[in-house]
């Protein structure tokens, strides 16, 4: 096998004897989906093997009755969502690019979905799966049933696992039977305080939306706003979805609620709420964050993640940050769900020198706001930096290590999985080769 | 007292935390699953995670296997402590540490009844989602090593989605924080991992729960059926149709006559074959409009009589029934088999009436009550423990219950977890490879098997599926 090998497996039993090949002569391999995963990624190892899965596409049993589906790690979101739209179900799983994201590869990168910002979970979603070992085992754990507590629930550990600890190759999920309607309202607010408290207002009855954008960000996401919306400092934006009579009755009560608070609302309509659901399908890009794929860079987007009730001190600190280090950004974003997670997203990356800065003054917020900052993607310039301020590392207060990295040998006992996709948990530090950006995974 | 371990450890904890007389620990003998008994070497009565420290680090240094305890309504036997074993009981960890509305968290430690926390949480217009039938007795560490379930799961889910972050101590004495309740992935997650594994990669001591909004309005109906079957044709469409209830649940024929006879008395129509009883909870304009759908599903398969809750008593009251069906049930006979199987929900019409087959066969009376609405079966079998062959016939019905599940593409547990009782039947449904890798997760955590080691995987599961199963243990698929 050359080092330069991509491998394209067609089947389970396929990608089994490749790892067990590899494993034999001790090469690294990096499983791969769509290559839609933007992160920060560590570089490739210079040995490594690509395990192409995009040939894993099967369906492999829909049960439209039971509201689950089985299929191939390599199928595509898209294709999945045409398979469900038959029968107008959905999963609760979103990529930017579902055309090319696989199932296995956002299963793996477990990047924040729209879905999990309003209650569902990636992880939850799944019921069971298939998975190809470094030695070549194949094996599974959980079944295709909606309700399963049958052995260890290793699902929970593959998901956002990056490949490290076994290659995803089959997959079971729920299945959600999708609303007929949807209603979109919006409201302005004159400070991040007013917004955040709509934000707290609007979180009941659970919507399937719920977003704030700065001024900045809402012109990029949505262009003109009418009169009363379009001198916004925030923007708060949230969707329900139901019947029509059931969406119509939470815009109505979501506007009353605005208005209790001082804020002007309204519902959105036409090619408005047209472009507001497209933010939501596609937030980085309609933010103007570049994907890998557009210049072969991708954008920049920290995220400070954190409790809710402190997102208005988190606010403060990244502001504050941002002005020290000089660095400005093209749209801010705070959304509620599974955690606050408060987004800054630039179009152009800042230099190294004021990147390196943001890092530090973001290095030393408090943990008593316990918010936690994360890298959602970074073009491979700033790649260094991160990895010398320890950006890529699970920091503290992440607890568990030691237990993770038993975990992974236990999976993996010489680390040829995706070495380097979480550096700490690797065990002898594999030689690395120079970033290469065009090499992101899903 | 001549256990030079049991004076260790009331050197640690003083004389009082710990027990060791033959009457104080036949509480321990067994848990809700009242077929297995057996006797720890002695129980302990943490009050702290740092007692659970202590007693771990003593306990690894002597190469002493432990067994949790939390109130010990389990009924797959997981808490049952073998000769050798000590007993580590939690219940005395009892403190609800912080609410926070906001956020809409809470931390707990592991001994707070799972019921208990929702009634501390009500004032703030918040409750705790997953509802096990046994809520007022069960702890929340059960809960988390159970991956306990409940009606009201169908929409909430079970455990594992609530628990946000686990304290917990592993088998060598060290403490860990699993998960983090606001902060995104990082690394593996081990929280999801430790849920669900029934006491056997460590102990939990502490717990951040996430809390839910109270619904604006919640809506009971109570469907009455001829025939159970017709029952779960009106679930299978219920599923199908994609209406959204927040719980599902079917009693039988047997279960009414239990109920209706006991003091947990509902007013479920005797003469019916099957009740379904369905709630929907939200905004009170979706619960009106789902509530159509229900009404209008249960009349297209034929219900003999529909009933809506007029309010909040009538609600309680249905309820109540289903709640107190397995008490009432243990007034029919002397003991009781509790089935947990789970079958896609498109199956249940023809497994049910399979599992009244086998009963037929056996010539066992079966009382069905279950979480219909995920499938998750609860066949209820009457016997007398007393008597050898009728307790070898519960045995031999009860693992062609799993065949046939496990044949449609079912499951073994959807909630009491395989514990002591179901891990003869792992290879049913795993190969001997998936059941290494279990092993070999569970050595990650624990490589001396000192925590809870006779549970959920086989007992030579870890030294020997890899070569060769045992004899008299089952083949592979
Ligand atoms: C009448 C009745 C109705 C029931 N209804 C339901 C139901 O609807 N849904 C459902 O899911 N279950 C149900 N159960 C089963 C049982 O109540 C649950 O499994 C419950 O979660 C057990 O909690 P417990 O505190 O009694 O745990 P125990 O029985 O004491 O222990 C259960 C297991 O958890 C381990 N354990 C306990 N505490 C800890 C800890 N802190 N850390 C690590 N491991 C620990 C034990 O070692 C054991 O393996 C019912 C039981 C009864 C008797």
């Amino acid at each position: 096998m050359s080092p330069a090998n991509r491998l394209a497996p067609q089947s389970a039993e396929e990608v089994a004897a490749l790892l067990r090949d590899a494993a034999a002569q001790q090469l690294p391999i990096v499983a791969r989906g769509g290559g839609t995963h933007c992160a920060a990624q560590p570089a490739v190892h210079a040995r490594a093997a690509t395990l192409e899965l995009r040939g894993l596409s099967k369906v492999l049993a829909y049960d439209p009755g039971d509201l689950t589906i089985a299929v191939e790690a390599g199928c595509t979101l898209a294709e999945l969502e045409h398979v469900l739209a038959e029968n107008e179900h959905e999963l609760a799983l979103d990529a930017e690019d579902p055309e090319r994201a696989t199932i296995g590869g956002l299963l793996a990168a477990d990047f924040p979905t729209r879905a999990g910002a309003v209650g569902r979970a990636l992880r939850d979603q799944v019921l069971g799966t298939r998975v190809a070992q470094v030695d070549g085992t194949l094996t599974r754990s959980g079944g295709r049933v909606v309700k399963n507590v049958t052995g260890y629930d290793l699902e929970k550990l593959f998901v956002g696992s990056r490949g490290t600890l076994a290659v995803l190759v089959e997959v079971a999920l729920r299945v959600h039977p999708r609303p007929p309607a949807r209603a979109i309202v919006a409201a302005a607010c004159a400070s991040f305080e007013e917004a955040h408290a709509l934000v707290l207002r609007w979180r009941d009855p659970q919507p399937a939306q719920l977003d704030a954008l700065d001024g900045e960000a809402a012109r990029r996401a949505l262009g003109d706003l009418p009169a009363p919306l379009a001198d916004a400092r925030w923007l708060v934006l949230a969707s329900w979805r139901g019947t029509e009579r059931v969406v119509a009755a939470h815009a109505e009560r979501a506007l009353s609620a605005a208005s209790a608070l001082g804020g002007r609302a309204q519902r959105l309509e036409g090619e408005l709420a047209h472009r507001a659901h497209a933010f939501d399908r596609a937030p980085r890009r309609a933010l103007g964050v570049a994907d890998a794929r557009d210049a072969g860079e991708p954008g920049l987007v920290l995220a400070l993640a954190g409790r809710p009730s402190q997102a208005p001190k988190v606010e403060q600190i990244l502001a504050h940050a941002l002005e020290r280090s000089g660095c400005t950004t093209s749209a801010r974003r705070y959304a509620d769900g599974a955690g606050a997670r408060l987004r800054a997203c630039f179009a152009t990356a800042p230099s190294r020198e004021r990147f390196a800065a943001l890092l530090d003054a973001l290095a030393s917020v408090p943990l008593t706001t316990a918010a936690r900052v994360h890298l959602e993607s970074a073009p491979s310039a700033l790649h260094e930096e991160l990895r010398a301020k320890h950006f890529l590392a699970l920091r503290p207060p992440c607890g568990g290590l030691a237990a993770m990295r038993r975990v992974r040998a236990a999976f993996d006992p010489h680390g040829l999985l995706s070495p380097g996709a979480w550096p700490e948990l690797d065990g002898a530090e594999p030689e690395r080769e120079a970033s290469s950006p065009s090499e992101t995974r899903a | 007292m001549s256990d030079p371990l049991v004076r260790a450890l009331q050197e640690l904890l003083g004389p009082q935390r710990v027990l060791a007389t033959r009457g104080e620990l036949l509480v321990y003998e067994c848990d809700g699953l009242t077929q297995f008994k057996s006797a720890p070497r002695c129980a302990v009565l943490p009050h702290s995670t740092e007692d659970v420290q202590a007693i771990l680090h003593l306990l690894h240094r002597e190469r002493t296997p432990f067994v949790a305890r939390g109130a010990g309504t389990g009924l797959s036997g997981g808490a049952i402590a073998q000769r050798d074993a000590v007993l580590i009981e939690l219940s005395r960890m009892k403190q609800i540490l912080e609410i926070d509305p906001v956020d809409r968290i809470a931390r707990v430690e592991v001994g707070v009844v799972n019921a208990e926390l929702s009634k501390a949480v009500k004032p703030y217009g918040l409750f705790y989602a997953p509802d096990p039938s046994s809520q007022t007795a069960c702890t929340l560490g059960g809960n988390a090593a159970e991956n306990s379930g409940g009606p009201h799961c169908l929409k909430y889910g079970n455990t594992t989605r609530h628990m946000l972050a686990l304290e917990v101590v592993l088998p060598d004495g060290t403490r860990e924080t699993l998960g983090d309740p606001f902060a995104g992935s990082a690394g593996y997650d081990l929280r999801g991992l430790f849920i669900g594994s029934e006491g056997t990669l460590g102990i939990a001591t502490e717990i951040t729960v996430r809390l839910c909004p109270q619904p604006e309005s919640v809506v009971t109906l109570l469907a009455a059926f001829e025939t159970l079957d017709a029952a779960c044709r009106a679930v299978s469409d219920l599923i199908a149709r994609g209406v959204q209830a927040s719980a599902i649940e079917i009693l039988d024929q047997r279960t009414i006559d239990a109920v209706e006879s006991s003091v947990f008395r509902a007013g479920y129509p005797r003469n019916a074959g099957a009740v379904l009883l369905v709630e929907l909870d939200g905004p009170a304009i979706e619960t009106a409009e789902d509530a159509e759908r229900v009404e209008a599903i249960a009349r297209a398969n034929h219900a003999i009589l529909l009933q809506r809750a007029a309010d909040e008593e009538q609600r309680m009251k249905l309820w109540k029934g289903r709640k107190g069906a397995f008490g009432a049930m243990g007034r029919v006979a002397p003991d009781l088999y509790v089935q947990d199987a789970v079958v896609p929900r498109t199956r249940l019409p023809e497994v049910v009436r399979g599992i009244g087959e086998i009963c037929d066969k056996y010539r066992l009376r079966l009382a069905n009550v279950f979480h219909a609405g995920e499938g998750n079966l609860h066949p209820n079998i009457a016997y007398d423990g007393t008597r050898a062959e009728e307790v070898e016939r519960v045995h031999e019905a009860g693992r062609e219950i799993f065949e046939l599940c496990i044949s449609v593409g079912g499951s073994l547990s959807g909630e009491h977890g395989i514990g002591l009782e179901k891990r003869e039947f792992m290879h049913l449904l795993y190969s001997p490879e998936d059941l290494a890798t279990f092993c070999r997760v569970r050595e990650a955590f624990d490589p001396l098997r000192l925590a809870n080691p006779e549970k959920v995987l086989p007992v030579h599961a870890c030294l020997e599926l890899r070569s060769a199963l045992p004899s008299g243990e089952r083949g592979t698929r």
